[in-house]
């Protein structure tokens, strides 16, 4: 806001002359402008006339853009009963917009006419506003409290107000209403429903109110702030009034906002006087709705509510998703039919406000946004919405769904909810055509996926086997699981004996030490028929060999490991221990796949045991098995 | 007399301190007393009597009349009888500067054409003390002669530029306002009727009539009337609604001392004299 010190003022004066007429005026008007001034100009009323009345009108001359002020007074001086003069002081609406204060208006206005006051208002004026010297009534909380506290017409008595009351209660206004604000300080009783227009009248015929000693907070802030000349709030007022309508009670809500965001700060209690407003101005909604589009400002329903009566006028901000997925869910969590109207709302924040709602939502709401794209499964993929087994079994194709999830690239999140809905446990030979990706994506994402998914590589293991092998790196997890999994007989024939080396390296050492690993890759030793399963018995003769010796085994593994050894109970007639029933067992293996000799070598430091190794096989390989 | 219409409006029409609001005062109070015989009887009050009995006093105590102003909506709603016949009379209280934008601007609020969109009747009042006269060219030829100086020039100070708003004859003004009437206003299927009031008739001399005055002073507007091309029927009316000067303490003492303050009245014809300001009204609303 400019400080200006002199505004320019154009005036006119009003008199008769054969007629009510326009005598002197130091400016040219329009002929809308002139109709008007000079019914404004003319007497109040007949009882005007007893006595020295004087009467002050404002009114907005908007086919000139011009605000009008103006003093009526009876012309004494007239024979013909019934005639006054009206001096005016036009303000351009422009200047009225920069005016801090237009106390200085009312010593301004000539009180008399001579002979010389045709000239003297040809000439011009000027207002320094840098003058503040309100004379306020002390009743002067009153007329503010009337006057902002509802948007009817205000009716006081002219005893006990005067010009400089309304001078300081217009003052406070912004620019929008100030010059819509139309007054007048003598009204007769019988003419008031002909001023149905004006704000603000001041009759004879008022009784005098009685004091009121409590007036709302706002009414004492205006008060004070123009008594500090604080230009604070008025500052603010201008801000935001220039997005308000000519409503005066904007003024209270707009003091109020102030205080809670300059003085007092609660944002929420802002939010609740925004939402109480009828119209509230779009700046201080963008204003709030960026404060709260701070990831650190924590959301209420208030301010939920806020945000999402005026969705679409903050179409224009760009508010993170977070935040409107969240003023989604608070508000569906509150009140269904809201969200549902907030949805069809159709703003640019629709989908964010979705996601954050759906989880609210009903089944069918939620398949109908679907159906309608108002939605795309892959915001559904955002949701916990996709764990709701009556989801899956609603939507029209799940396949297809997934199919679209897939296009963009399924999500952690997303997978999850896939492999643990019911549905697709229900119907798992539906996903054939998918299961390559499938699983492919749940290996990629194995710590994430239920034991279900886990379950199904088993049951697909074709699949499965085929894809390990292909990975260059298999998480420790899927290592661990693929082995215990790999203990199935079925299973443990058709892997390769290089994936599972693979995948056994991949294993911590504390798994490659563990007894289902070692039992497991023993196994894979005996039943595989491949030449290169030697390769195995490096990584599981010692271990082996100290389980069984340590008769760490079970009766019923051993007896599940003896079965797959393929090993004669007896040798002759000669009864083997479990240590030698595995050590020929191994060696029957370096028979069968005749590695290079210094391979034997190298499976073990245990020299007594590959000696024994040795002994036997030397003993053993001229004789058939 | 039949009277046509049991709710008529008639359109008191006249330039600036013309008498409007005195004439609607002294009928005020006289149709509300029972001092003179007259030809239209109040037949009840008003609803709304405090603009009513606000015109009456005035009229009683010989003030003169406030001018009424530009935003006035007041107006006289009179129930009268002729016989059994019971009608309601509204008479708007214009201001003369509404009939006097209609002259110079050629405008007039929407809100007063609204008024008068049933009516079909008018009377339109000139005081008689100031009627501005045309000029005839001998006339005007003998006062350019008069201006002239020895150097057979005319001097400029001794001129004024002649504006037609401010310097136009009275008749002109009052042919073309009613002109404007006639063709804007009123009820164009009925039949218009045309009062003119001479206001003030006890300035004049009283060596004329009140039609008379009109073909010698303002022959453009005898001539409009009797073509009848806008107005079927019109009468001349001479009126003192005070009886007398009230600037004139004297004369308003005299006046204000009067037993029947109804008879201070007088109302001039071509064929009588009376105080009955119904008598007016009456042949307005007469078929």
């Amino acid at each position: 806001m400019r400080t200006i010190h002199n505004t320019n003022i154009f005036q006119t004066l009003h008199g008769y002359e054969n007629g009510h007429k326009l005598l002197a005026s130091n400016l040219e008007l329009d002929n809308e402008t002139k109709h008007l001034m000079l019914s404004m100009s003319d007497s109040p009323g007949h009882d005007f006339h007893s006595g020295s009345n004087v009467c002050f009108t404002g009114y907005p001359v908007n086919h000139a853009g011009m605000y009008a002020v103006s003093k009526t007074w009876v012309a004494h001086e007239i024979t013909r009963p019934g005639c006054v003069w009206t001096h005016t002081l036009l303000i351009s609406y422009t200047d009225l917009a920069k005016i801090k204060n237009l106390s200085g208006l009312k010593d301004l206005f000539i009180s008399n006419v001579d002979e010389l006051t045709i000239e003297k208002i040809k000439n011009k004026l000027y207002l320094n506003d840098e003058i503040y010297n309100p004379k306020c009534s002390y009743k002067i909380k009153e007329m503010i409290f009337e006057l902002y506290s509802n948007d009817y017409q205000v009716l006081l008595s002219n005893k006990e107000y005067t010009i400089d009351d309304i001078i300081f209660s217009w003052g406070q206004q912004w620019p929008k209403l100030r010059r819509s604000f139309k007054f007048k300080t003598w009204v007769a009783k019988y003419s008031i429903n002909n001023h149905t227009d004006f704000d603000l009248l001041l009759s004879p015929n008022v009784d005098i109110s009685k004091e009121n000693d409590h007036y709302p907070d706002w009414v004492d802030l205006v008060l004070k702030c123009s008594n500090d000349n604080n230009h604070e709030l008025q500052a603010f007022l201008w801000k935001h009034g220039a997005h308000l309508d000519e409503s005066r009670s904007n003024l209270a809500y707009l003091v109020t906002c102030w205080y809670y965001i300059h003085v007092n700060f609660s944002p929420l209690k802002v939010s609740r006087i925004i939402l109480e407003w009828k119209k509230p101005p779009i700046s201080l909604i963008k204003e709030m709705a960026l404060f709260f589009s701070n990831q650190d400002v924590q959301i209420d329903i208030s301010s939920a509510y806020l945000m999402s009566s005026y969705i679409l006028i903050l179409s224009e901000i760009e508010l993170p998703s977070d935040v409107t997925k969240k003023i989604g869910e608070i508000i569906s969590i509150d009140n269904e039919g809201y969200i549902k109207k907030l949805i069809s709302a159709d703003s640019i924040h629709k989908k964010s406000i979705i996601i954050g709602a759906v989880d609210n939502l009903p089944l069918d709401f939620v398949i109908r946004l679907l159906d309608n794209c108002d939605i795309s499964p892959i915001d559904i993929a955002q949701t916990n919405f996709i764990y709701r087994t009556d989801f899956w079994s609603n939507v029209e194709s799940p396949l297809k769904y997934i199919n679209e999830i897939k296009k963009n690239k399924l999500d952690n999140k997303t997978i999850k909810a896939i492999v643990t809905s019911e549905m697709f446990i229900d119907n798992f030979n539906c996903f054939d055509c998918y299961f390559p990706e499938l699983i492919n994506v749940i290996v990629d994402n194995f710590s994430q996926s239920s034991d279900f998914w886990h379950k199904a590589i088993i049951y697909k293991e074709d699949y499965a086997i085929n894809l390990i092998s292909k990975l260059n790196v298999i998480e420790p997890e899927l290592a661990i699981f693929t082995f215990k999994n790999l203990s199935n007989a079925l299973l443990i024939c058709s892997v390769e004996v290089n994936t599972v080396i693979k995948i056994y390296n991949n294993l911590d050492e504390k798994a490659k030490e563990s007894k289902s690993v070692i039992l497991t890759l023993t196994k894979k030793l005996f039943k595989s028929y491949d030449n290169d399963r030697y390769n195995i018995i490096p990584l599981v003769f010692d271990p082996m060999d100290k389980l069984i010796s340590k008769h760490d085994l079970s009766f019923s593994e051993w007896d599940k490991l003896k079965g797959t050894m393929r090993v004669l109970h007896t040798y002759g007639s000669l009864s083997f221990s479990r240590v030698n029933y595995f050590h020929i067992a191994i060696a029957r293996v370096i028979l069968d796949t005749k590695p290079h000799n210094d391979f034997i070598y190298s499976i073990s430091k245990n020299k007594k045991s590959i000696l024994e190794l040795s002994k036997y096989i030397s003993k053993n390989s001229k004789k058939s098995w | 007399m039949e009277i046509e219409d049991k709710n008529k409006t008639i359109v008191f029409c006249g330039l600036p301190a013309s008498g409007k609001t005195t004439f609607l005062g002294a009928l005020s109070y006289l149709v509300d007393n029972e001092e003179i015989k007259k030809e239209l009887e109040f037949a009840g009050l008003p609803a709304d009597r405090r603009f009513f009995n606000e015109l009456a006093d005035k009229w009683l105590e010989c003030e003169p009349m406030l001018r009424t102003h530009l935003m006035s909506k007041e107006q006289i709603i009179l129930k009268l009888k002729k016989d059994d016949l019971v009608f309601s009379l509204n008479l708007p209280d214009m201001s003369g500067e509404t009939w006097d934008n209609l002259w110079r601007e050629h405008e007039i609020d929407k809100s007063v054409l609204d008024k008068f969109e049933d009516s079909d009747s008018v009377i339109f009042f000139i005081h008689a003390d100031n009627i501005s006269s045309p000029v005839s060219i001998l006339q005007g030829n003998a006062m350019i002669k008069s201006l002239i100086d020895d150097n057979c020039s005319v001097t400029a100070e001794r001129t004024t530029s002649w504006i037609p708003s401010e310097h136009a004859p009275t008749q002109a003004i009052v042919v073309d306002i009613l002109q404007k009437l006639a063709s804007n206003f009123l009820k164009k299927s009925k039949v218009k009727k045309l009062a003119i009031v001479f206001s003030a008739w006890d300035t004049t001399d009283g060596s004329v009539s009140p039609r008379q005055l009109i073909e010698k002073e303002m022959p453009l507007l005898h001539q409009y009337l009797n073509c009848h091309f806008d107005y079927q029927y019109w009468q001349v009316f001479g009126v003192s609604a005070q009886g007398g000067n009230l600037k004139d303490s004297q004369q308003q003492q005299e006046l204000l001392e009067r037993e029947f303050p109804s008879k201070r009245v007088k109302v001039v014809t071509e064929e009588e004299e009376h105080s009955d300001l119904t008598k007016i009204i009456s042949w307005i609303l007469s078929k």
